[in-house]
C-alpha cells in the first residue's frame, strides 16, 4: 500500500541556539504515521493547546521543516522536491485554518480568494469555466453562488466564511485536506453542517482529511482514527470506536472524563483535583513520560524512560507504562494499526 | 465516563428556593445605527432564584452578551438600556446613581467577563488588581480608624455594596490569601503578574476578584471559552464551589450546551433577543418545547451514538427592523401561519417552565 502523506519519525524543536541551548521547547517528538494513497480516511489530531498539534500540521504542510526526521508526499522528501512537484504538492494538500475571519483581505470580495487559486494553479483557460468551478464547489459546501460572490467577507456569517474556505480548499480538488480547527469559531449550531461538508468530500470525493482539533466529541462523530497528542508526543492512537469508547492511556481517559456531555444526567468527570492544575515545564525531560506529573497511575518507572508504544487492541496503540504484558510496535507508521473503512460514495449529494 | 462519579459540583437534582434574588422585567437594549435601532435585547424577563444556576444560551447575535452587559448596566453607545427594570433585592439597578450602580457591582452582582484572562491588566500584580475592587468600595465616611471594637467584624459590605469599615493591611492581606486558597490557587500567587499565570490559573484569579465581597449574583460571560477541556472542568467546578460557599446565584452566559448540561440548574435559550424558552435544565434536555432549543440538542455531538451531523437550517435573522410575528418563523420546522404575523406569548409549559412558541398556544384559542 503506497504512502500518500508520511511522517517518518519526525521532531521539532523551537528556541534552543548557540547560546542557549537549554531553553528549548519540544514541540513535535518522535511521530510517525501515514495516509495511505487507496484508501481516503478521516483521521483526528486530538490534543489540548500545547499538545503540537498545530506544529504537526505546519510540518505536513511543508511550511516549517522539521529538526529531524521526513515528511514525504508519495514518497518524495518534500523538503527536497523540485518547484514543479512543490507547486503538485500545494495543490493537492490543502489547508483549512481555524480563523475564517483571519482567512480574508477585507478590501477585496470573497470572489478573489476562490479566482487568486484558479489564477496560480492555471486550472481555468477562460473566465467562463473558472466561474463555473466557483460555483460548482460553492455548491458542494451548500451555499447559493449568487448569493455568496460579490460580497465582502464581512458580509458574510462565520459559518459562510468558514464554507467558503472549504470550496476554495475544493476548487484544487485535492488529495488531502487539512483542517486546524475548522469549527472552534464557529456557532454551535453551524458546527454540524461545516463539519458535515468536510465529512462530504471524503466520502463522496475520496479526499483524506486530517482534522485537527480540541473536540473529542466531533472527533468521535466525523473520524475514522485518532491520534491524542500529549505535549508533542503520541499518547494513544486508533480507531475512534476504541480509544473514545474504551481509552487506554490516562491522558486519553481525563480529557473524556473531562468533556461536558450535553445530557443533564451523565456525570462530569471525578471531583475536582487541584493536583493535576499546575505543571513545571522544566521539570519535564525529554526521556521520560511526558504526562507522568499530571498522571494519578504515576510510578518510578514513568520518570525513568520515555514508555513505548504498545498494541493494546486490534486498532489501537497507546504509550504508557501500564501495560508492560502488551506487545511493542516495531513499526514507526502507527496509520498500520488503523482502521480503514471501506471506500464507497455517497449515493446522494445533500 | 466514570460511573460512580457524582454530582456534587453539577446542580440539576439541587432543591432550590423561591426566594427571588433578582427580577428582570420587559428588558429592552437596542444598539443605535444609521439604519435605525438593533433590537439586542427584545423585551426579556426572568427570575433568578437564591442560589440558582441559569444558563443563557443562544447562536451569536441572540443577545446573550448584551443581556449581561446590560445586567451590569454596563451597556456602552450605541447601546442604550430603553426600557425594563432590574430587580435586585430591593432596588431596580436601572434606577441607582452612577454611584450606587459602581457600589453595586462586584459588591452585589459580579462580571466575569468574557475572555476574563485578558481582563486583567499584565503590569499589576494579582494582589493588587484584587485590592483595587475592595477599596473601591470603602465609602470616605466609614471609620477609618481601626481601632474601636467594630474592627475586628469579618468585612462586610451593607445593602449599599459599602465596605462597614476601611481593612488594614494585614486584614488585606488575610483576606487576599484566603480569596486565593478558596479558587485552587496558592497565596504566592498575589504576588505575581497576570503573564507569569497560565490560562487557567488566570481565570481563578478573576474568579477570586468576582467573589471577593461575596455578590448575591455573579454573572459568567463564556467563562472557560478559551480554555481545554480539562482546565474548563476545574474552573466550573471552583466557579460551583465559590457560589455555594457564599449563596450567590450565577447567571452562565455561552452556547456550550455540554456544559449548560452539566453546570446549570435552568436554562434560558435567547433567539433574536428574546428568551424563547425557560426551564429546568434537567427536564428541557429530555422534552423541549420549543423547537429551536429542540433543534439546539439535536445539533450537539456526542459520544453515546454516531449521527448524522444536523445543523439548523438558515440563518439567524438580522435584528434591524425585525419584522412582526416569530422570529424563528423562518427557519422553524414546525412553522405555521400563526408564526408569520403574530408574536409568540410565554406559555406556563409547568411550573417554573415557559416557551414563547405557538404550538402551545393554538389549541387553547381555537378551543
Amino acid at each position: 500500500m503506497a504512502n500518500l502523506l508520511e511522517l517518518q519519525n519526525v521532531s521539532k524543536i523551537f528556541g534552543g541556539g548557540f547560546f542557549n541551548r537549554s531553553n528549548v521547547t519540544i514541540a513535535v517528538q518522535d511521530v510517525g504515521f501515514a495516509i495511505p494513497e487507496d484508501r481516503p480516511t478521516i483521521t483526528a489530531i486530538a490534543g489540548e493547546s500545547g499538545s503540537g498539534k498545530t506544529t504537526l500540521a505546519r510540518l505536513l504542510l511543508g511550511v516549517i521543516p522539521p529538526t529531524s526526521g521526513n515528511v514525504l508526499y508519495k514518497g518524495q522528501d518534500i523538503q527536497g522536491m523540485s518547484s514543479r512537484e512543490w507547486l503538485d504538492f500545494r495543490r493537492e494538500v490543502q489547508p483549512i485554518f481555524q480563523d475564517p475571519f483571519e482567512a480574508y483581505n477585507p478590501f477585496y470580495t470573497v470572489d478573489h480568494v476562490l479566482q487568486r487559486p484558479i489564477r496560480n494553479f492555471k486550472l481555468a483557460s477562460s473566465a467562463q469555466e473558472r466561474n463555473e468551478r466557483i460555483a460548482e464547489s460553492l455548491q458542494m459546501v451548500g451555499l447559493q453562488p449568487d448569493e455568496t460572490l460579490g460580497r465582502y467577507p464581512h458580509q458574510l456569517s462565520g459559518g459562510q466564511r468558514q464554507r467558503v474556505m472549504v470550496a476554495r480548499a475544493l476548487l484544487l480538488r485535492p488529495r488531502i485536506i487539512l483542517a486546524d480547527e475548522p469549527v472552534s469559531m464557529v456557532d454551535a449550531s453551524l458546527r454540524a453542517t461545516i463539519l458535515r461538508s468536510i465529512r462530504d468530500l471524503n466520502r463522496d470525493f475520496g479526499i483524506s482529511v486530517i482534522y485537527i482539533t480540541h473536540d473529542l466529541t466531533t472527533a468521535y462523530q466525523m473520524c475514522d482514527n485518532i491520534i491524542v497528542m500529549y505535549r508533542g508526543t503520541v499518547a494513544e492512537a486508533g480507531s475512534v470506536e476504541e480509544v473514545i469508547q474504551n481509552p487506554k492511556h490516562p491522558y486519553t481517559q481525563l480529557l473524556i472524563d473531562s468533556v461536558p456531555q450535553p445530557d443533564p444526567k451523565a456525570a462530569w468527570g471525578e471531583e475536582d483535583d487541584e493536583s493535576v492544575e499546575r505543571i513545571d515545564e522544566a521539570s519535564v525531560v525529554i526521556d521520560q513520560c511526558k504526562f507522568a506529573p499530571r498522571c494519578k497511575f504515576a510510578f518510578e518507572e514513568c520518570t525513568a524512560s520515555a514508555p513505548p508504544v504498545r498494541i493494546l487492541g486490534d486498532n489501537q496503540l497507546a504509550s504508557c507504562f501500564l501495560y508492560p504484558e502488551s506487545p511493542a510496535v516495531e513499526d514507526p507508521d502507527i496509520g498500520k494499526f488503523f482502521h480503514y473503512p471501506e471506500f464507497e460514495p455517497a449515493e446522494t449529494v445533500n | 465516563m466514570t460511573a460512580t462519579a457524582n454530582r456534587t459540583t453539577t446542580g440539576t437534582s439541587r432543591p432550590l428556593s423561591n426566594e427571588v434574588v433578582l427580577s428582570v422585567r420587559d428588558l429592552h437594549v437596542y444598539y443605535g445605527t444609521e439604519a435605525g435601532d438593533v433590537k439586542a435585547v427584545n423585551g426579556v424577563s426572568f427570575d433568578l432564584r437564591a442560589g440558582e444556576r441559569l444558563a443563557l444560551v443562544g447562536e451569536s447575535g441572540s443577545g446573550k452578551s448584551t443581556m449581561a452587559t446590560a445586567l451590569m448596566r454596563m451597556t456602552r453607545p450605541p447601546g442604550r438600556i430603553v426600557s425594563g427594570s432590574i430587580q435586585l433585592g430591593e432596588r431596580d439597578l436601572l434606577q441607582l446613581t452612577e454611584s450606587e450602580m459602581r457600589r453595586a457591582r462586584l459588591a452585589e452582582i459580579a462580571l466575569v467577563p468574557q475572555g476574563a484572562m485578558n481582563s486583567l491588566n499584565p503590569v499589576i500584580r494579582i494582589e493588587k488588581q484584587i485590592i483595587d475592587g475592595i477599596m473601591d468600595h470603602v465609602v470616605e465616611d466609614s471609620p477609618v480608624d481601626g481601632s474601636n471594637s467594630e474592627s475586628s467584624d469579618r468585612m462586610v459590605t451593607d445593602e449599599f455594596g459599602a465596605l462597614n469599615k476601611k481593612p488594614t493591611r494585614t486584614e488585606l492581606r488575610e483576606k487576599i490569601a484566603d480569596l486565593l486558597t478558596n479558587v485552587g490557587l496558592s497565596p504566592a500567587v498575589g504576588r505575581m503578574y497576570p503573564p507569569e499565570l497560565s490560562g487557567g490559573m488566570k481565570q481563578r484569579a478573576v474568579l477570586a476578584i468576582a467573589t471577593c465581597l461575596s455578590p448575591k449574583v455573579i454573572l459568567a460571560d463564556e467563562p472557560t471559552s478559551a480554555l481545554d477541556v480539562v482546565v474548563q472542568r476545574q474552573i466550573m467546578q471552583t466557579l460551583g464551589r465559590l457560589q455555594s460557599g457564599i449563596d450567590a446565584a450565577v447567571i452562565l452566559v455561552g452556547h456550550d450546551m455540554g456544559l449548560v448540561a452539566q453546570f446549570a440548574d435552568t436554562i434560558g435559550v435567547m433567539y433574536a433577543g428574546r428568551l424563547v424558552e425557560l426551564g429546568p435544565v434537567d427536564q428541557i434536555f429530555e422534552d423541549p418545547q420549543h423547537p429551536y432549543t429542540r433543534l439546539l440538542i439535536d445539533s450537539l455531538p456526542s459520544f453515546s451514538e454516531k449521527k448524522e451531523f444536523v445543523g439548523i437550517p438558515g440563518m439567524p435573522p438580522r435584528l434591524l427592523n425585525l419584522p412582526t410575528g416569530c422570529a424563528f418563523f423562518p427557519r422553524c420546522p414546525s412553522a405555521m401561519d400563526v408564526c408569520r404575523d403574530t408574536d409568540p406569548l410565554d406559555i406556563e409549559i409547568r411550573t417554573n417552565w415557559r416557551a414563547a412558541c405557538h404550538l402551545h398556544t393554538e389549541p387553547e384559542s381555537n378551543g
